[in-house]
């Protein structure tokens, strides 16, 4: 995985994949995501940290503590999500496993600048599958009719088709644009 | 068609865990090699997430709600311990351990069973959820290993074929939940 796009879809694919029909529920999850991943975060340098855990701080007990830690944010934000926004009730399940996907655990073995700027590329790419995926596929934005809502509905947005259709069209895109950028060095190189 | 045959036979299709679900996405994604490489990783992770979401699911919705998640963590790192002895997820992916992979299928397919009514509906989702996972990681893997050989652009290579791909196999499977 060379770009961090590619990097935040793989990662972060149940929730870019199960979580971006509506734009409220993509910022739900997202920021589940990320206060999960601060968490744990803070979690590993606490435990590092400590001197009485510090030691046993390893292995199976390392990443189960992580990913208890991750899971139990997750399904905290999962339970009072549908009471701050205007969520389907599905959603809330999707909520609830995002705490168990990989971007989260990334913030116990990355750098911290790397570690942000992968969650702000994920952030993007959950904003705007999701709108993409309402704005075409229901016509609307946040649940208000979308400047397009005069086009008919493609459904076919809404469905998993849709889903992994986009998924895939963010790595292409990243790909390519890395690619024009590594040409137009050697252009300039030559 | 029987109600709870139908719960089974849907796992395979209509509500395939990997194209139409979506819970098993990422393993089945990131993990198969070659086709003839997969089929055995396929059998052992279909078995593992089936006997869990059995066993973890069927416990959960026996015990009081509070407990829910803390039954949820524990039969997802009985499925991990149980694939590690059976020598899968070994070593490392994107700097993680392996087991990351497994993580939220395991816990989402025992949620889901914990959901459902009895025994019996609870064996024929599980049941039909692993079998459904398993022809989709082994044609992943056919995927994966016929697009690495192919003659095409290095951009398309592996990923976005594979989730090109994925999409495809959505669209064919939409087709049984319009029946």
């Amino acid at each position: 995985m060379k770009t961090y796009t590619e990097q935040a879809v793989v990662l972060g694919l149940l929730t870019v994949l199960g979580a971006t029909g509506e734009l409220w529920s993509a910022v739900a999850a997202a920021g589940t995501v990320l206060l999960a991943g601060l968490a744990v975060g803070l979690a590993e340098r606490l435990g590092r940290g400590l001197p009485l855990i510090g030691a046993a701080w390893e292995g199976s007990v390392r990443w189960g503590v992580l990913t208890g830690v991750g899971f139990a944010v997750s399904w905290l934000c999962g339970a009072t999500a549908p009471f701050v926004l205007p969520l389907p009730a599905s959603v809330a399940r999707w909520i609830q496993w995002s705490g168990l996907t990989p971007i989260v655990l990334v913030a116990a073995v990355r750098p911290v600048r790397e570690t942000v700027r992968l969650w702000g590329v994920f952030l993007c790419v959950m904003l705007l599958t999701a709108a993409i995926r309402e704005g075409f596929g229901n016509g609307t934005l946040g649940g208000r009719l979308a400047p397009m809502g005069f086009v008919t509905p493609s459904s076919i947005f809404r469905t998993p088709v849709g889903a992994f259709l986009l998924a895939g069209a963010w790595v292409l895109a990243a790909r390519c644009r890395m690619r024009r950028h590594m040409d137009g060095e050697a252009l300039n190189l030559a | 068609m029987n109600p709870t045959l139908k719960m089974f036979v849907d796992g395979w299709f209509a509500d395939n865990p990997v194209f139409v679900g979506l819970l098993c996405a990422l393993p089945a994604l990131v993990m198969p090699e070659r086709a003839k490489t997969a089929v055995a990783p396929a059998i052992r992770l279909g078995a593992v997430f089936a006997t869990i979401a059995v066993g973890g699911g069927l416990l959960a919705a026996a015990l009081p709600s509070p407990l829910l998640p803390v039954v949820v963590l524990a039969g997802t790192a009985t499925g991990i311990g149980l694939l590690r002895v059976w020598g899968e997820l070994r070593g490392e992916w994107a700097g993680l351990p392996k087991s990351v992979l497994v993580l939220a299928p395991l816990a989402a397919l025992q949620l889901r069973v914990a959901e459902l009514p009895g025994m019996a509906e609870a064996m024929a989702v599980a049941g039909g959820a692993a079998l459904g996972f398993a022809w989709a990681f082994i044609a992943l893997g056919a995927i994966r290993e016929a697009v690495r050989i192919a003659e095409c652009d290095p951009v398309f290579k592996t990923l976005p074929v594979m989730l090109f791909s994925m999409g495809m196999f959505a669209l064919a499977l939409y087709g049984f939940v319009l029946l």
